[in-house]
C-alpha cells in the first residue's frame, strides 16, 4: 500500500517543531488505516459448489467473488486458490461461514467450518469453528459460522497464509452451498515475529478522547481579583488544548510577554476551567492573557496515544486447555466454561476464566463451546455473560446422531457495549439427560474472543 | 454522540495550520475513529412470524439500544447509515424462536437489504436444525453501505416447517442485531 507504514507515532518533547512531515507520518498514516483502505481486509464469497471430501478438511477457493481485497493480495479468480497471503503483520479477526447442501443420511453427520493457517512460518493446527448437525431431510441445508483471532507475520517474511475449509462427516457429502470468508486486520503484533522490522503495539491504558488544539489567541484569567504570587490554581475562560503536563504562559500573548510578570507554569491538573498549576512566581490580574502553546504533553496525548491505542486496542483470545464435564440442564440454565488460557491478551485483562474489560467501549465478542456429542438426542448452545447479567445465547441446535456420538460446536457472537471492570464469561448448556464432556483437541476446542472496536 | 464523517488528512509541506485546520485535519477524523458509527437493537416486545413457506422475513427489532445517527426505520425494519458515512459495516445477527412445534425445522439467519455491496443478499448465513424448544442461530457479514441510501436488515427463514414459527422475546434468548462501521 503506497505511502503507508506500520503505525509508530513519535514521542514529542518540548520544543519539537510540529512539522507537516511529522503530522503526516503519524496522523495521516493512521487515517489511511481506517478511512483510506490501508488496513488489510478480505471478503471472499465461494459459490462454486465445491464438493468436500468426506471427513476431510477441504479448502475452499477464495477467488470466486471478492467484494473486498484492500491490499490487492493476489487471488486467482478461476479455479483453485485457497490461501490468502498475509500482507501486513499483526492481529487478524478471521470469520467464516460454510453452508452445505445435504445428501445421503444428513441427520447422522456433522457439518463444520474452520481455518487452516501458517503462523509465523509454522503450520498451525486447523481451528474448527461452528459445527452443527443437519435435518434428516436431504432437502434442507446445514451450515455454521466461526471465528478466530490470529497474530500473523507477513507472507513475504515467513509465508503466512490463511484458508477457509469445509468439513463434513457425511460419507456422501453434498456440495458447499456457500463459503464466506472475512479477514480484517485489527491491530499491530505484540512480539516475536521472525524477520519482522515493523513496529509492535504499545498499550495505552487510559486513552483520552480526541480534543481540539489550542486556539492561537489563547485565553485569559477569570479569577475575580486575579491570582496572587504563589498561586497553584487559576480559572480561565477556555481550557481548550490544555492537558496535564502541558505549559501555560501567564501574561503572555502571541508568544510575547504582555507584562513584565510574564511567566510559564506547568499544568498539574484540570477540572473544567479550573487549572491546577505549579506555583506562580508573580501575581497576575483578572483578564490577563494566558498563552496555551501546543505542548509536548498535548501532542503525546492527542497524537501519539490516540494512534497507539487505535493501532493496538484491547484484544483477548482464550482457549480451553482440557475437557470439562457439562451437566445436563434445562435451558436457559448453563455452565460456565473453565480451564481457559489466554494466548492473546493485549491489555492483560484475562484471568480465572473471565475477561475483565480494561477500557470502556463496544467490543466484538465471540464464543464457542465444543461438545463431545451423544447418541441420545440433545440440544446445545453457547452463551456470553456480562458480569452477573442474563446470559446472551447464540446458536442452539438439536443433534440426534443415533448411529454414533459426533462432536458439535455451538457459537455466539455479538457487539456489546461494556464498561471498564465488567467481566465476560463463556457459558455452555446441553440437555442430553447425562453429563457430557466438552472436546479439547488440537483443532477442536472452546474459545472466547473479545476485540475492542469503538468508544 | 455523533462525530463528523472520517477523512484522510493531507498535511502539505510548509503549510502552517490554524486551529480550525487541525480540527478538520486531525481532531474530527480521530474522534470518528475512536467513536465509530454503531447501531444495536434487540427484539423485546412484538414477535415476528416466520412463515412456514420459508419466506425470508425481516426481524422487527423494537428495542433500539443504540442509534446515535437515527438510522433505524421501524416501518421497514431496516437501518441506514447517514449521508457521508458510507463504508464497510460489520453486521452481527442472532435470531431466536420459540418452540417450532416439531423437530427437524431448520432456522436460517439472513442479512438482507438494498446494499449493492451486500453480495450475500438471499444466501444462508447458517442453517441450524432446531429442537422443539426455544432455539436460535447466529451469523455475520460485512456489507458496503452508501450513507443515506442503502439499508440493511436482520432477517430469517424457517425451512422444513409445517407451521409458522414465532420469534422469541425472552431476554437472553431473543433476536439481536449490531452494525459497526469498520472501514471507509
Amino acid at each position: 500500500m503506497p505511502g503507508f507504514t506500520y503505525p509508530s507515532p513519535r514521542t514529542w518533547s518540548e520544543g519539537d517543531p510540529v512539522t507537516a512531515s511529522r503530522l503526516r507520518g503519524d496522523m495521516t498514516n493512521l487515517a489511511l488505516l481506517y478511512a483510506g483502505g490501508a488496513r488489510p481486509m478480505l471478503l471472499s464469497v465461494n459459490l462454486q459448489s465445491q464438493i468436500p471430501v468426506a471427513s476431510t478438511a477441504t479448502l475452499l477457493y477464495i477467488g470466486n467473488i471478492v467484494p473486498l481485497n484492500t491490499w490487492n493480495v493476489p487471488v486467482i479468480t478461476t479455479g483453485g486458490q485457497a490461501y490468502y497471503q498475509i500482507p501486513l503483520a499483526g492481529y487478524y479477526l478471521a470469520q467464516g461461514i460454510v453452508s452445505y447442501d445435504t445428501s445421503g443420511s444428513p441427520g447422522q453427520a456433522r457439518y463444520s467450518m474452520g481455518f487452516a493457517t501458517v503462523v509465523n512460518g509454522g503450520a498451525s493446527a486447523d481451528s474448527y469453528g461452528g459445527c452443527v448437525p443437519a435435518s434428516t431431510s436431504t432437502s434442507e441445508p446445514a451450515g455454521a459460522a466461526g471465528c478466530e483471532l490470529y497474530q500473523f507475520n507477513t507472507y513475504a517474511n515467513t509465508a503466512d497464509t490463511l484458508a477457509l475449509y469445509a468439513y463434513t462427516s457425511n460419507s456422501s457429502p453434498g456440495a458447499v452451498l456457500i463459503g464466506l470468508l472475512s479477514l480484517e486486520w485489527v491491530g499491530l503484533p505484540t512480539s516475536g515475529l521472525t524477520d519482522y522490522t515493523g513496529s509492535y503495539g504499545t498499550v495505552v491504558s487510559s486513552p483520552q478522547a480526541a480534543a481540539s488544539f489550542p486556539s492561537g489567541p489563547g485565553t485569559y484569567i477569570t479569577n475575580s481579583g486575579g491570582i496572587a504570587s504563589g498561586a497553584v490554581s487559576v480559572t480561565v475562560h477556555d481550557a481548550t488544548g490544555m492537558v496535564t503536563g502541558g505549559t501555560l504562559g501567564l501574561d503572555v500573548i502571541a508568544g510575547q510577554p504582555y507584562q513584565n510578570v510574564a511567566e510559564a507554569v506547568s499544568i498539574t491538573g484540570i477540572t473544567g476551567t479550573t487549572i491546577s498549576i505549579s506555583a506562580t512566581a508573580y501575581a497576575h490580574a483578572q483578564n490577563a492573557p494566558v498563552a496555551v502553546p501546543v505542548s509536548a504533553a498535548f501532542m503525546n496525548q492527542q497524537c501519539r496515544d490516540i494512534v497507539n491505542f487505535l493501532s493496538y486496542p484491547p484484544m483477548v483470545r482464550a482457549a480451553t486447555t482440557t475437557t470439562q464435564s457439562i451437566p445436563s440442564s434445562t435451558f436457559p440454565n448453563g455452565t460456565q466454561i473453565t480451564n481457559l488460557s489466554a494466548s492473546i491478551d493485549t491489555f492483560s485483562g484475562f484471568a480465572s476464566n473471565e475477561y475483565t474489560v480494561p477500557v470502556a467501549g463496544v467490543y466484538f465478542v465471540y464464543g464457542q463451546v465444543f461438545y463431545a456429542g451423544s447418541t441420545a438426542a440433545f440440544a446445545a448452545s453457547a452463551g456470553i455473560q456480562v458480569s452477573s447479567g442474563t446470559i446472551n445465547w447464540g446458536t442452539q441446535f438439536r443433534s440426534d446422531t443415533t448411529s454414533g456420538a459426533l462432536s458439535m460446536c455451538a457459537t455466539v457472537r455479538r457487539h456489546l457495549r461494556l464498561t471498564a471492570g465488567q467481566t465476560i464469561k463463556l457459558y455452555g448448556t446441553q440437555n442430553s439427560g447425562s453429563a457430557m464432556n466438552t472436546i479439547d483437541t488440537a483443532g477442536s476446542f472452546s474459545r472466547l474472543i473479545c476485540v475492542w472496536r469503538s468508544v | 454522540m455523533t462525530t463528523p464523517a472520517p477523512s484522510v488528512p493531507d498535511f502539505i509541506a510548509g503549510f502552517g495550520p490554524q486551529q480550525s485546520d487541525l480540527q478538520s485535519l486531525w481532531v474530527s477524523p480521530a474522534a470518528f475513529f475512536q467513536q465509530k458509527v454503531v447501531f444495536r437493537a434487540t427484539q423485546a416486545t412484538t414477535a415476528t412470524t416466520l412463515p412456514s413457506a420459508g419466506t425470508t422475513t425481516a426481524i422487527g427489532y423494537d428495542n433500539i439500544i443504540e442509534d446515535p445517527y437515527s438510522g433505524w426505520d421501524a416501518g421497514e425494519s431496516n437501518w441506514s447509515p447517514p449521508a457521508g458515512y458510507s463504508g464497510w459495516y460489520l453486521v452481527t445477527v442472532t435470531v431466536w424462536v420459540t418452540a417450532p412445534g416439531a423437530t427437524q425445522v431448520v432456522l436460517v439467519p439472513h442479512i438482507a437489504g438494498s446494499a449493492a455491496g451486500n453480495a450475500v443478499n438471499g444466501y444462508p448465513l447458517a442453517c441450524v436444525v432446531l429442537p422443539n424448544g426455544a432455539s436460535g442461530a447466529e451469523s455475520f457479514w460485512y456489507c458496503y453501505l452508501e450513507g443515506g441510501s442503502d439499508a440493511i436488515a436482520g432477517a430469517a427463514a424457517v425451512l422444513n416447517s409445517s407451521s409458522n414459527v414465532t420469534t422469541d422475546l425472552t431476554a437472553g434468548q431473543n433476536s439481536s442485531i449490531e452494525i459497526l462501521w469498520v472501514s471507509g
